[in-house]
């Protein structure tokens, strides 16, 4: 059937119509209910409960005890110790990574190598292995010295008095961190499309700022997820110092607990504090990744918080996405 | 909306550079790998002049407009540009004689700062506001922030794009980014410019835009080499068409008698094909 309008004429005349348009159009939409969904959460809210259950209610845990060391002096003062080590292993680590991907993706055929050389080496040993090598590099090298190469010295040092436990830690651990960071890097560069670089070159931008500033701020969204699994794995490899007698969190628990034989809760207060440190690395690299995704947004505004987003994972289709349109969905983070 | 250029050169320079063109190409090969791109091009372009390069996918054409601002390095023949070799430093001493000896990344950059190029995906950089992408050329060159901020405004005025400096790359159309590309290539104030199939990323109502600009570019006395499928602007703005063939100039001329009735049987082809 076709109306009567002239306009309509044009358009009316390529449309077929049936019986049941007019009922269809009208109808209410309802969304698909998913009973299986709803079975499987349950399940897995009933395991959860019950895995709290024990855990709380089992007296082996010995939660009073564990409430005891929460805050204990020697404990603060290891997680002190973790920080910092974290901190100073992940800057120097890092940014020596940097140089080594500069150096691997420079046309100078000698800084490749060595760059490359550096990698495999590292990356082939345990970080346990590398720990205690530096922690005994004084039984190679008894003393260090500055001067020239097969020549006069000017500065000697005994390598027992340097190497202590602390710098053979830090040392062996930003050598692990920056040949792994030396990876994530290069890839991340690798991941800017070439054009960037070219239409820098013709610009007339120099090498070096190019890199600065095109290339390694545009490398950043790929590279920080990578660095930031690095780095959340940094805070907790930091454990393994325990074992040339530097005293971190780990280490700290491990002397209280061979003193009173309390095993399980000193490990569980190291455990809690392993978590709680991790989750707010996590927390801010989220934000870290928001601030160098700034470009890449369609909108400009600051997108959806941080809480929102975790409950639209909890929620998905049940709750913050209903009634929304593609178009919003697309605009969100 | 306009764009304009202003005049260079002292009275005594532009006595001399009046009978040299602005663009000289000799002898130009290339090959990528075992594949000849360019097989021994010869071209002059003179300063004002709209060149615009014509041909099938493969010619060369590309690689060509590439070699004038040295983003890729010729195997044999120079190029010239305002009487300066480009890429090259020539060496004619007795000891040393006839020798091209590679310039330095460093002073390759500075030559490259007169000549602009426009890109066929744009290549804004995505992480800068519109302002910033403007004004990181000027800057890194040696002009003031508050100079080169002034400059975008205008620039971007003459685009029609005026009033945009704080937004994303990401957040405008491929028409209004490509003129934010022409804008920042303008910014260093080059001699020449460079366009690399300027519309061919667009969608076709985007492209009239774009054209429009550089068309009023062109009418401001700036000189450019245009590598383009778009026959009529082509048959509108250029000063002469050049078609290339295999790495080859097969027909160079007037747009009137090379577009209308073109000599050579491969162009003859191609442009039957198009128009």
């Amino acid at each position: 059937m076709s109306s009567h309008d002239p306009e309509d004429q044009l358009v009316g005349r390529l449309l077929v119509a049936r019986g049941d348009d007019e009922r269809l159009l009208t109808a209410r939409l309802v969304t698909s209910r998913r009973p299986g969904q709803w079975v499987g959460a349950l399940v897995v809210l009933v395991l959860f409960a019950m895995l709290v259950h024990t855990v709380v209610t089992n007296p082996r845990f010995q939660w009073g005890i564990v409430g005891d060391y929460f805050v204990n002096g020697s404990i603060i003062r290891g997680l002190a110790l973790t920080l910092w080590m974290t901190a100073a292993v992940m800057s120097c680590g890092f940014l020596l990574g940097i140089g080594l991907a500069a150096m691997r993706l420079s046309s100078n055929p000698v800084l490749r190598s060595l760059s490359f050389g550096y990698v495999w080496l590292v990356r082939s040993v345990p970080p346990l292995v590398q720990l205690l090598f530096w922690y005994e590099i004084a039984s190679l090298y008894p003393q260090l010295s500055l001067g020239i190469p097969f020549g006069h010295e000017f500065v000697t040092v005994k390598t027992a008095h340097l190497f202590t436990g602390i710098l053979a830690a830090f040392v062996g651990l930003t050598v692990d961190i920056a040949a792994f960071s030396a990876e994530i890097v290069r890839g991340g560069i690798l991941s800017v499309e070439r054009g960037q670089s070219e239409a820098a070159e013709a610009l007339g931008l120099g090498r070096g700022r190019i890199f600065r500033r095109i290339v390694l701020p545009q490398a950043m969204p790929a590279i920080v997820p990578a660095t930031g699994n690095l780095l959340i794995g940094l805070l907790k490899a930091t454990s393994i110092v325990s074992v040339i007698a530097v005293q971190d969190l780990l280490y700290s628990v491990q002397l209280i607990y061979q003193q009173n034989f309390l095993i399980m809760p000193l490990l569980m207060v190291a455990t809690l504090w392993y978590i709680i440190l991790t989750t707010l690395l996590s927390i801010g690299q989220y934000f870290i990744e928001r601030y160098y995704a700034r470009g890449k947004r369609r909108d400009s505004g600051p997108g959806r918080g941080l809480w929102q987003i975790a409950l639209g994972n909890l929620l998905g289709p049940f709750g913050q996405h209903r009634g929304r349109t593609r178009n919003d969905l697309a605009g969100l983070a | 909306m306009s764009v304009s250029v202003s005049a260079a050169g002292g009275p005594a320079e532009t006595a001399l550079e009046e009978s040299l063109p602005l663009v000289r190409i000799r002898g130009l090969r290339k090959n990528f790998g075992s594949h000849r791109v360019l097989d021994g091009i010869d071209l002059d372009v003179r300063e004002g002049e709209v060149t615009v390069l014509l041909g099938p996918s493969g010619s060369g054409k590309s690689t060509l407009l590439r070699c004038v601002n040295h983003l890729e390095k010729p195997d044999s023949g120079f190029v010239e540009v305002a009487g300066e070799l480009i890429g090259y430093r020539y060496d004619g001493s007795r000891n040393h004689g006839g020798r091209l000896h590679e310039l330095p990344h460093r002073q390759v950059t500075r030559q490259r700062a007169h000549i602009g190029m426009v890109f066929q995906q744009f290549n804004l950089f995505g992480h800068m506001t519109v302002l910033e992408n403007i004004i990181e050329g000027p800057v890194a060159a040696g002009v003031s922030r508050k100079q080169a901020i002034a400059t975008a405004g205008e620039l971007l005025e003459g685009v029609g794009l005026a009033g945009r400096e704080g937004s994303y790359p990401r957040q405008m159309s491929g028409g209004q980014q490509q003129r934010v590309a022409i804008a920042r290539a303008l910014a260093m104030q080059p001699r020449l410019m460079l366009f690399d199939e300027p519309t061919s990323a667009l969608d076709p109502e985007l492209v009239g835009d774009v054209l429009a600009v550089i068309r009023d570019l062109a009418a401001s006395g700036m000189t450019m080499i245009v590598v383009t499928h778009e026959i009529g602007f082509a048959r509108e703005v250029a000063d002469s068409v050049v078609f290339l063939d295999d790495g080859r100039i097969v027909e160079s001329g007037p747009p009137a008698s090379v577009l209308t009735s073109p000599r050579h049987q491969r162009a003859r082809a191609f442009l039957a094909a198009v128009l």
